[in-house]
């Protein structure tokens, strides 16, 4: 056990000690110095685990000079304080050590001795029991401060020293001005006496105006909205390392203070206090942060919003009104928020310093040039956008379902703030991401560990946290996840990685065996584990090119769909949904695509906070039937799956998420991971909306989906991206299935979840193909392609097979998907859908003709005259997946009956009313079909045509491509001789104002809306000294005024 | 309309301020914690000045702060100062002959009444804020007059540093046999009134003395000297 | 009483100066002022009318101490409040100093660069 008063008497004992030892001995100056450091770090921890442990049960008071308080100054450090010693010590050595590396600013004796005392002063803050010794603390912090800010002695570390300077000391005296008059009032200095005196709550109006000129002091330094200008600047200007160390440790030391201010002295306006500043600082620092350009003040705003989001907790958090068992939640949050907030920051800055030049754009490929740097900067950002499985997420769920219900619009509030921080960090992560490769400096030692501690810490807060929220996440998943994890260690090889990939999907297939049952959890484990597996094997060849990321994230991707689907509470379905999510993000940002894993990573945000909040509002967090209250939740939740079903007016993300991302993956996209939106709107539809009840709600869910299937299916039809086309098509399919799940008949459902397997067999098939292609030819754009039946035999008949099912037409399986959706459709009336859903089919032959033509048809162009047939692992998926396309065809029955077995498991569901009279016919109320004659004749037929084409082929003269002569013309290359070239323009000229981008420009607009507002928000930090002061006078003027009750 | 909006932020904030201080009724007695300081400080220190018991024995954690802010002040400014071009905008006169002698006479005297005065600070008004402070006053005057004067830094900032430590010492001296940081139970306390009393805080005094006054000679030293003739 | 009228109205004169002044040395000017109207009050908060300073230097004001002296603690505590107020003011000279060295000018519109 230490004495606490020893580390600040060992400290301060240095700091003169190295005053003397700069001028004789440097390097003893720097050992002396480190040697501190190291000392205060071991002596907090060993007090923190004193708590830890239960040794020390109760806070330790520390009399100095002799007497007990309140006569004598005390030291009053419970739990809490050794843990900000423990964070403040920390941040202030990985930020030493980076400084060490870096270069220390000159002299340097006096540089460490003034970097000593800011850790120092952020300690004795912390420590402190007494409110004037509260203030010498301050100032010791706050000088340290200005003189390190201003170390670097750029014009704007100067400016920001400056402006900090000012607005600080006002800050002060204001607190100074409070401490004096509490003991006027009080008679006493000493915080627990004067706690003790106020135990019932502030009565007298002039306390409560000395207790609010403190808190408004305090509010300065914790940097609310408006008067956290000069943070902004000292965060822009300052030294990085000396930022860290502000942000990191010093403000929360600082916010521990308000804390304890707050809770010695119990005023009763402070809830509404807290959530206003909290609330408006949180929301102002997420928005404003949308148009800035430099990073550095991007971490800025950022540091800004969450200790906006720590003040707003604060409020719930000492709001006596509220169960103590939500409090302790609470707490848990924000002992969370600090933990992940500080590390994260103080990497983020740190890693700042590595980058050469300040503006967003110089961070371009940063991450394609140091795996340490990326991995620093990857889990630092997911951090703090509170992703999965980092603490930032969980603070933020801890939060928000403590948070009592007549308080929800707080939950809205977090939400959006939460929405808008993913906007501008991904855009940077998007940027930093992409480009060439660029290297960074090398002073990395620092960030890494500290985002290493991040994310070694992930465990233990999932552990403790999802017990404390009562959330039961599925250990084998959970396994499965850190197994998948594991594979990035073969990165190294990437066939031996992919066998790794593979032998874990076999396990994860032995493992989660049990859950394979006839209910609707067993029916998408199913597609999930078998299709994700087989999918598996068509990305050998192709990743060669992709990060060796690529496989653990593919494998957290499938693994976490199984987490959905096998989730009983719908929380820890959000998590899963999260990692899903947030892996998916990563394998779509391997693509060429600039802007697509953006794109997506905002909808399925968007999204995600909407089900969050939707999920909040539940009266259960138990997936199963009961009573909800309204209809808010059930759209709220089902905004995250259509995102993810890509359902108009959500679907702009999907057209370049699915053509640009690593090719290997978009099969899994399409085919498998869409159809997670699919089994989320039926848990939806079944367990809150009720099959039978909301009628209105589902019809115009209905509606959606046709409609979703029109537009896209027109869009496809003008694509002329291979990928981009089939992702039009995906889409709409999926439409087509939220149509069946909308319309909550048994024949419906029985229809869409034909058709959800049935989609991914011939969607996935496409996509495979299409990656095999794309591998062997390079490139994706249709007009130069064309005459690839004569190169890839095997893949033509694939697609061929493929496309067949598509358009729905006999003898293939997806003629049964569509029959059994159009009967549903009649049977239930629903005339004007089913009429649009008619007309959407007919036009997808269209677009359907379109890639068979133009990618196999045609001339071979000469580029071209060298490709292979695709891979072997490429061609063999194909086949697997060609397979059931046929077998399904003959005999439909083979889904149709575990599909029965699912919509009995439901409730109010049954089977769906088919009856298969005959051996192979199927009836329903409207008509019957036999498939396996159908099969027959149409495969006959089939071979008969082959063989007359096989004889008569030989009389077919075979001309190069540009042997042609039209018009004198020269053609000016073989694309514009492309038949798939300019197809369809005439029926653009009539239907293409059908197509007008409406949806993307309204989006566009409300991005460029609120970025307009944010860039008209931010315009209040004027960077002017006075203005800046003005402010401050006027909000605590404001503070005075409304919060004292004084009139 | 700055100005104006600034006067009404201000006779807001006046307003305010002028609220709660009208509740202290001015002049008038009303104890707090100080009761027990006033009553039983002789008996408990045996330091004359009250307030110099305060400062160093009860509230000595608060002084230890102080000398730390004025150290961590005299370092920032040699610290942000060591590198600065800084420029004297106009011309430099010597001092006339009788501004030069008489302060040569005052030097020494001047270093004598403040150590005066901080070894006497349980005893009499001031202590060693103020004697440190006259010692400072001393150089201050020794450099305005005179160009050649020039203070041994090294020393100066050695024998501040010696001083803080000793501060710090005699607060880990009082953990160590009295219980407490900063205890003042460690020598005897001895007779009230006399030079010899009060325990530590004559010795904390002096130390504090000496570094006030040898921070506030290096503070303004570094300030002149930084500045470039043209 | 007229020294809280007097202590409040040189913090409010500092605040003017902090809030109006364009130039940087006068703002340093404003904040010093605001620090001694807040010592002024303090001693002010402490004095109790017709009392003695907290000396017992002379046999009469060992007994009964409380009655006849006036609170020391403002006293110590405004000690502490103005080697603060040098410190900041020491270290806001020299950023001053540097600030100067760097543009030589103390206008406050020059010194705008780092905004929204």
């Amino acid at each position: 056990m230490v004495n606490p008063i020893v580390i600040i008497g060992i400290t301060l004992a240095s700091a003169f000690f190295i005053g003397i030892l700069q001028a004789y001995a440097k390097v003893w100056a720097r050992v002396i110095f480190i040697l501190t450091l190291v000392f205060d770090l071991l002596a907090s921890g060993i007090v923190f685990y004193g708590f830890l442990s239960g040794e020390l049960a109760r806070p330790i008071s520390v009399k100095i000079g002799g007497f007990p308080p309140p006569i004598g100054i005390n030291l009053l450090v419970g739990k809490a304080e050794a843990a900000m010693a423990v964070l403040i010590f920390s941040v202030a050595f990985l930020g030493a050590i980076h400084w060490f590396v870096k270069g220390l600013p000159q002299p340097e004796g006096k540089a460490m001795v003034l970097f000593l005392l800011l850790s120092l002063g952020a300690t004795g803050i912390t420590f402190t029991g007494d409110f004037f010794n509260l203030f010498v603390f301050i100032e010791i912090t706050s000088i340290a401060a200005y003189g390190l800010v201003a170390s670097s002695r750029t014009k704007g570390a100067l400016e920001a020293a400056f402006k900090y300077m000012v607005v600080g000391s006002i800050s002060s005296t204001f607190i100074l001005l409070g401490v004096v008059f509490l003991y006027k009032a009080t008679g006493s200095l000493n915080m627990m006496d004067i706690a003790g005196k106020l135990l019932g709550g502030i009565s007298s109006a002039v306390l409560a105006l000395i207790t609010l000129l403190i808190l408004s002091g305090l509010l300065v330094e914790l940097e609310v909205f408006p008067i956290n200008g000069w943070a902004l600047d000292v965060y822009q200007g300052a030294d990085p390392v000396v930022v860290a160390l502000l942000a990191g440790a010093a403000v929360k030391a600082f916010y521990l203070v308000f804390l304890k201010t707050a809770g010695f002295l119990p005023l009763s306006s402070f809830f509404s206090l807290a959530l206003i500043f909290g609330g408006s600082t949180y929301l102002a620092g997420q928005f404003f942060a949308w148009r800035q350009r430099d990073v550095r003040r991007l971490f800025g705003y950022s540091s800004v919003a969450q200790l906006g989001l720590l003040i707003l907790a604060a409020g719930f958090f000492l709001n006596s009104a509220l169960a103590s068992q939500s409090r302790l939640m609470i707490g848990a949050a924000i002992v969370l928020l600090i933990f992940n907030h500080s590390f994260a920051k103080t990497s983020l800055f740190l890693l700042a310093d590595n980058v050469k030049g300040s503006n967003v754009e110089d961070w371009a490929g940063t991450l394609r040039g140091n795996p340490l740097f990326a991995f620093s900067f990857t889990s630092s950002v997911f951090s703090i956008a509170g992703i999965p499985p980092m603490a930032g997420f969980w603070a933020k769920v801890l939060l928000i379902f403590a948070i009592p219900r007549q308080y929800s619009w707080a939950v809205a509030l977090i939400l959006i703030g939460a929405l808008a921080e993913v906007v501008y960090y991904f855009h940077l992560y998007r940027v930093a991401s992409q480009g060439e490769g660029k290297e960074a400096g090398g002073n990395l030692f620092s960030p890494f560990v500290s985002s290493l501690l991040l994310v070694v810490s992930v465990p233990m807060v999932w552990g403790i946290f999802s017990r404390k929220l009562s959330i039961p996440l599925n250990g084998q998943v959970l396994l499965l996840l850190g197994i998948s994890l594991g594979i990035y260690l073969l990165g190294f090889s990437r066939p031996l990685q992919w066998l790794g990939s593979l032998a874990t999907l076999g396990y994860g297939i032995y493992v989660l065996l049990p859950h394979f049952k006839p209910d609707l959890s067993g029916f998408f484990l199913a597609l999930v584990l078998f299709g994700g597996g087989a999918l598996l094997i068509a990305t050998y060849p192709g990743s060669k090119k992709l990060p060796s990321t690529f496989y653990p994230a593919y494998l957290v991707v499938v693994f976490s769909m199984a987490g959905v689907v096998l989730s009983s509470t719908w929380l820890s379905l959000f998590v899963f949904w999260e990692v899903m999510t947030w892996s998916s993000f990563l394998l779509i940002n391997m693509g060429e695509g600039k802007k697509a894993a953006w794109l997506y990573a905002i909808f399925s945000a968007a999204g995600a906070y909407a089900m969050l909040g939707g999920i909040y509002l539940l009266p259960s967090l138990r997936i199963g039937v009961g009573k909800v209250p309204g209809l808010l939740p059930a759209v709220l939740i089902s905004l995250a799956f259509l995102v993810k079903m890509a359902t108009a007016p959500l679907h702009i993300w999907a057209r370049d998420a699915y053509g640009e991302s690593a090719h290997q993956f978009t099969p899994l996209l399409s085919g498998i991971m869409s159809k997670m939106g699919v089994f989320g709107t039926a848990l939806v539809v079944v367990y809150i909306l009720g099959v039978s009840s909301n009628p209105v709600f589902r019809y115009f869910l209905g509606w959606l989906g046709v409609l979703t299937a029109f537009f896209m299916t027109l869009l496809a039809v003008f694509q002329d991206d291979l990928k981009k086309l089939l992702a039009y098509s995906s889409v709409a399919q999926v439409g087509y299935i939220l149509l069946g799940v909308a319309l909550g008949t048994p024949l419906g459902w029985s229809a869409s979840l034909y058709h959800t397997v049935n989609h991914f067999f011939f969607k996935a098939l496409l996509f495979v193909a299409a990656a095999g292609i794309i591998y062997r030819v390079g490139t994706s754009y249709l007009p130069q392609m064309g005459g690839l039946i004569r190169r890839m035999p095997l893949t033509f008949f694939a697609t061929l097979l493929a496309i067949i099912s598509l358009a729905g037409i006999p003898p293939l399986s997806g003629f049964a998907g569509k029959w059994l959706l159009y009967s549903a459709l009649i049977e239930k009336g629903w005339i004007f859908i089913t009429v649009v859903a008619f007309l959407a089919s007919t036009l997808a032959f269209l677009y359907c003709f379109k890639i068979l033509h133009s990618v196999f048809l045609g001339q071979l162009q000469e580029e071209n005259f060298n490709v292979k047939e695709v891979p072997l692992t490429v061609a063999l998926v194909e086949v697997l997946l060609l397979l059931p396309l046929i077998i399904l065809g003959a005999f439909p029955r083979l889904l149709l009956d575990p599909i029965d077995k699912v919509l009995s498991s439901l409730p109010g569901l049954s089977p769906a009313p088919i009856h298969y009279g005959r051996v192979m016919g199927a009836v329903t109320k409207l008509g019957h079909w036999n498939a396996l004659f159908l099969m027959v004749f149409f495969a006959g037929s089939f071979l008969i045509a082959l063989v007359f084409f096989a004889i008569t082929s030989a009389r077919i003269r075979k001309v190069g491509q540009l042997d042609v002569g039209y018009s004198g013309e020269v053609p000016r290359s073989a694309e514009d001789l492309h038949f798939g070239y300019g197809l369809y323009e005439h029926f653009r000229k009539a239907v293409g104002w059908l197509i007008y981008p409406l949806v993307t420009k309204v989006w566009k607009g409300i991005y460029e809306g609120i970025n307009a507002l944010a860039e008209m928000g931010r315009r209040i930090y004027t960077g002017d000294v006075n203005t800046y002061a003005a402010y401050v006078i006027a909000l605590s003027i404001i503070i005075l005024y409304i919060f004292s009750g004084v009139k | 309309m700055r100005k104006w909006l600034a006067l009404a932020f201000l006779i807001l904030l006046g307003f305010f301020l002028a609220k709660i201080t009208s509740a202290f009724p001015f002049g008038v007695e009303s104890w707090g914690v100080s009761k027990h300081y006033v009553d039983k400080g002789i008996e408990e220190n045996r330091g004359s000045n009250l307030v110099t018991s305060i400062v160093v024995n009860y509230r000595g954690f608060d002084t230890l702060g102080e000398v730390t802010v004025l150290f961590l002040a005299a370092t920032a400014l040699a610290f942000l100062l060591a590198t600065c071009r800084c420029r004297r905008r106009y011309e430099r006169w010597e001092a006339s002959l009788i501004v030069k002698a008489a302060s040569e006479t005052l030097y020494p005297l001047l270093i004598l009444f403040g150590a005066y005065i901080f070894i006497h600070g349980h005893l009499t008004p001031g202590g060693g804020f103020q004697g440190g402070t006259v010692i400072a006053s001393a150089v201050m005057l020794m450099l305005l007059a005179h160009f050649t004067f020039h203070p041994n830094h090294k020393a100066l900032s050695t024998l501040e540093g010696l001083a803080g430590m000793s501060f710090v010492l005699i607060g880990f001296a009082g953990l160590i046999w009295g219980g407490s940081f900063l205890a003042n139970n460690i020598i005897p306390l001895g007779q009230w009134n006399r030079l010899f009393s009060a325990g530590v805080i004559p010795l904390i005094y002096v130390a504090v003395g000496f570094k006030v006054g040898f921070e506030l000679s290096g503070l303004i030293t570094d300030m002149m000297k930084t500045i470039k003739e043209e | 009483m007229a020294f809280f009228v007097a202590s409040i109205l040189l913090i409010l004169i500092g605040l003017y100066a902090v809030l109006v002044k364009r130039n940087i040395m006068k703002i340093v000017i404003g904040l010093s002022l605001m620090d001694t109207g807040v010592n002024v009050l303090i001693i002010s908060l402490g004095f109790i009318r017709g009392r003695t300073a907290p000396i017992v230097n002379v046999k009469d004001l060992l007994v009964n101490t409380s009655s006849k002296v006036v609170d020391p603690l403002p006293q110590a505590l405004v000690l502490t409040a103005i080697v603060i107020g040098v410190a900041v003011t020491a270290v806001a000279l020299s950023i001053v100093m540097l600030m100067y060295s760097k543009k030589n000018t103390l206008e406050i519109d020059e010194y705008k660069e780092l905004k929204w």
